[in-house]
């Protein structure tokens, strides 16, 4: 009796030899191997269909990779190809023992396979290579032709890096007559240099360049892709500065939107010289930067102001500047931003002068972490439109004359460390979300602020979180008594004590007559942890209280100290836990 | 509604949009227009028919793939994952399960014969060609010297 699967015709058969491919990550040579030797109808159908055979993976370690290659090839027809070429990795020994050794044998082999496969260039869609630099520039010197279809190019280089090692652009001879079709590329540590392929190269991502590169390597690599949309550079942490530039270097990118710069040391002088005029997000972290970064991104701010919405700036923690030369007085104008949604800066004191003088009208969220008071008041003041704001550690004082500013749509407001002074100058009608936390070491005085914003706004706060900040029982309960909609409360390293928590619980029925009122009505969940003033006694009267009826039920976390196992199982019965 | 007739003379009567899943049956419509004759399927059995007209019902009111989806599908790896439904759908044995990957190919029915392509994938996934022999009960008509012939022009994938 015949096998049905004899009767399902080869397109069938293709097909689910397709699926199968495209469950195999990688080397996909066992699968079609095995697949093959099924029967001769399946080998027919496997060695007769070309696309089974267009992704091309190579392993110079295993040997034989130039009978491969070509083997693969014949295999693929006239396939647009995915090639993946996996030279050994060289580790430092192999770099200072073995590289004269190695010298013929390295030089031959990248010349060899790029002679097999840069000759079919024009069919190449993917091509990816983990290769040193010696063999990637030797592989990639003798692969100069046309490139219509290719997509998607990544380059990684594994060998060993001495900290003192500069890097070298790495030069890309490939040919492209066209924009079309836009190609994603990708390398680590190395710095790419495009020749007229260039053109074509619409996402360029770098990442950590193990060896020092200078501003001008970057300047060149951006040159060579000018039709650039989006950009990442991921430096390391080498903290050698990448160099200046002299004023008439200028990298015009026209089309870039997205453009994010992380750890890479005084970035001021690449981006002071990029000319941008479409930038939509800029995203510039974990850097340790000079005094011109404010002219800089005040210089990217007036060319792209109408085109960003998202902007994010994140110096480098716990980086001391060398010159203690106070920031200079401002001469600018006024800066808008009229399409910024998100903005988030954290700390440095050399850009106070340009966050002084902007202006985000249509800012829906705002992250400043360690500004002045007055700067973070001011930028919160020029967006109204807010729905999230996150402060943290922010200095000094809100100038006296300042005017308290109304937020309708602010829903989520989280302050940290010294910036609960804010909350004197704002009205959140709306406010849905409240987070007061401590800034470390610093324990604010969170009561009297807080009473003052709900006496201002009597927000529909659903969910708060205080944690460790100094509030006593009376401003607890005062707040709670107010807040009517809170579903989910966390207390945590705050000196409440009992009050607080028998305040919390449902009144009994004798109490009730007496005008006792039920507070958080709404309550589901509460956190109240590591308060040191409070009991386990008056933790367990809490949550039983609480969980006598399932209309008021509650579930959560509380400090197991002090509570007996017992109590613990009770506990846990109601969906509360116990933390230590 | 629309009649169809299996290969064992047996008819089904379905709503216009469940048939219409078929792009075979959905040109025959349009060829036709509207007509009360029966559309004949010499290549369905009516327990086929059945199963496929449940998948079919069941994605009724999904969008047809168009034509640039399908151009899309080719350039791009195809996701192996199967939806939940289907997975259940296609819970079937071996023979029913090559009969309905047939009856979408013959019916022009693509998301129903990728379900099925995917099935069998997933079916042969990890398995030395002996095991798959054994799992569809496929004659091995390799002589010894083909093998070994075989085995040999691909020494360098083995054991790799």
């Amino acid at each position: 009796m015949v096998a049905i699967i004899e009767r399902v015709p080869s397109e069938i058969l293709l097909q689910i030899f397709e699926d199968c491919k495209d469950q195999v990550y990688g080397d996909t040579k066992s699968y079609l191997f095995g697949l093959s030797r099924v029967c001769r109808f399946w080998r027919s159908v496997i060695h007769t269909s070309p696309t089974l055979w267009s992704d091309i993976w190579l392993d110079v370690s295993t040997g034989m990779v130039e009978e491969q290659a070509t083997y693969w090839l014949e295999r693929a027809g006239e396939t647009l190809l995915s090639i993946t070429i996996l030279f050994p990795r060289r580790g430092k020994s192999d770099n200072d023992v073995r590289r004269k050794t190695d010298a013929e044998s390295a030089k031959a082999l990248p010349v060899r396979l790029a002679g097999i496969i840069g000759g079919v260039m024009h069919r190449w869609k993917k091509i990816a290579l983990d290769v040193s630099p010696l063999e990637a520039q030797l592989f990639l010197d003798n692969c100069t032709g046309y490139t219509p279809n290719l997509l998607n190019l990544s380059l990684r280089d594994f060998s060993f890096h001495d900290n003192n090692d500069e890097s070298k652009t790495l030069y890309i001879p490939f040919q492209r007559s066209g924009l079309n079709p836009p190609a994603s590329t990708s390398f680590s540590n190395f710095l790419p240099v495009f020749s007229s392929f260039g053109v074509a190269v619409a996402q360029l991502t770098i990442g950590a360049t193990a060896a020092r590169t200078r501003s001008i390597h970057y300047v060149d690599m951006l040159l060579s892709c000018p039709n650039l949309v989006t950009c990442r550079l991921v430096g390391t942490t080498h903290d050698t500065p990448i160099g200046g530039l002299s004023d008439d270097v200028v990298v015009p990118l026209p089309r870039l939107i997205n453009l994010q710069v992380s750890s890479i040391p005084d970035p001021e002088y690449l981006l002071g010289a990029l000319r941008l005029e479409a930038l939509q997000s800029l995203c510039v972290v974990d850097l340790e930067w000079g005094r011109a970064m404010p002219s800089a991104l005040r210089r990217i701010f007036q060319t792209c102001g109408d085109s960003l919405t998202k902007v994010s700036i994140k110096r480098a923690e716990d980086i001391s500047r060398s010159d203690d030369d106070p920031p200079s007085i401002p001469t600018w104008g006024r800066v808008e931003l009229p399409s910024v949604k998100h903005f988030t800066f954290h700390a440095d004191d050399v850009a106070y002068p340009l966050l002084q003088q902007l202006s985000l009208p249509q800012a829906q969220t705002l992250v400043l972490d360690g500004v002045p008071c007055g700067i973070a008041h001011s930028l919160m003041s020029s967006s109204l439109q807010l729905n999230s704001a996150s402060f943290s550690d922010l200095s000094g004082e809100v100038p006296q004359h300042a005017s308290v500013a109304t937020f309708p749509d602010l829903s989520l407001l989280s302050l940290g460390g010294e910036s609960l002074g804010i909350l004197d100058y704002i009205s959140t009608p709306h406010l849905n979300k409240l987070t007061l936390t401590d800034g470390g070491a610093y324990r604010p005085l969170a009561g009297p602020a807080l009473c003052c914003l709900i006496l201002r706004s009597n927000p529909p706060i659903q969910w708060l979180v205080l944690f460790g900040v100094v509030i006593t029982d009376e401003d607890a309960i005062w707040c709670l008594r107010r807040l009517p909609h809170i579903e989910t409360i966390q207390i945590t390293e705050c000196p409440i004590s009992d009050a607080t928590l028998r305040a919390l619980q449902i009144p009994l029925p004798l109490e009730r007559h007496d005008g006792s009122e039920m507070l958080l009505p709404q309550l589901k969940t509460a956190h109240i942890t590591s308060n040191i003033y409070t009991t386990p006694q008056a933790i367990m009267a809490f949550v039983t209280s609480r969980n006598a009826s399932p209309s008021t039920a509650i579930r959560g976390t509380v400090s197991s100290r002090g509570l007996t196992p017992h109590e613990r199982e009770t506990l846990l019965l109601f969906g509360v836990r116990c933390q230590a | 509604m629309v009649n169809l007739v299996t290969s064992d003379n047996e008819s089904f009567t379905v709503e216009k949009a469940v048939a219409s899943r078929s792009v075979l049956i959905k040109n025959m419509l349009e060829d036709v227009g509207e007509s009360d004759q029966p559309i004949p399927l010499p290549n369905v059995t009516a327990s086929v028919l059945k199963k496929v007209l449940e998948y079919c019902d069941h994605h009724k009111n999904e969008p047809m793939p168009t034509s640039e989806d399908l151009a899309a599908e080719d350039t791009r790896k195809r996701t192996t994952d199967i939806g939940e439904w289907d997975q259940k759908f296609i819970q079937v044995d071996q023979e029913m399960l090559f009969e309905i990957i047939l009856a979408a190919n013959y019916l022009d029915i693509k998301p129903l014969l990728d379900v099925g392509c995917k099935t069998v994938a997933n079916m042969i996934k990890g398995k030395t060609p002996e095991e798959i022999r054994k799992l569809f009960n496929i004659v091995n008509d390799f002589t010894p010297e083909e093998e070994a012939q075989i085995k040999k022009e691909n020494e360098w994938a083995e054991d790799r």
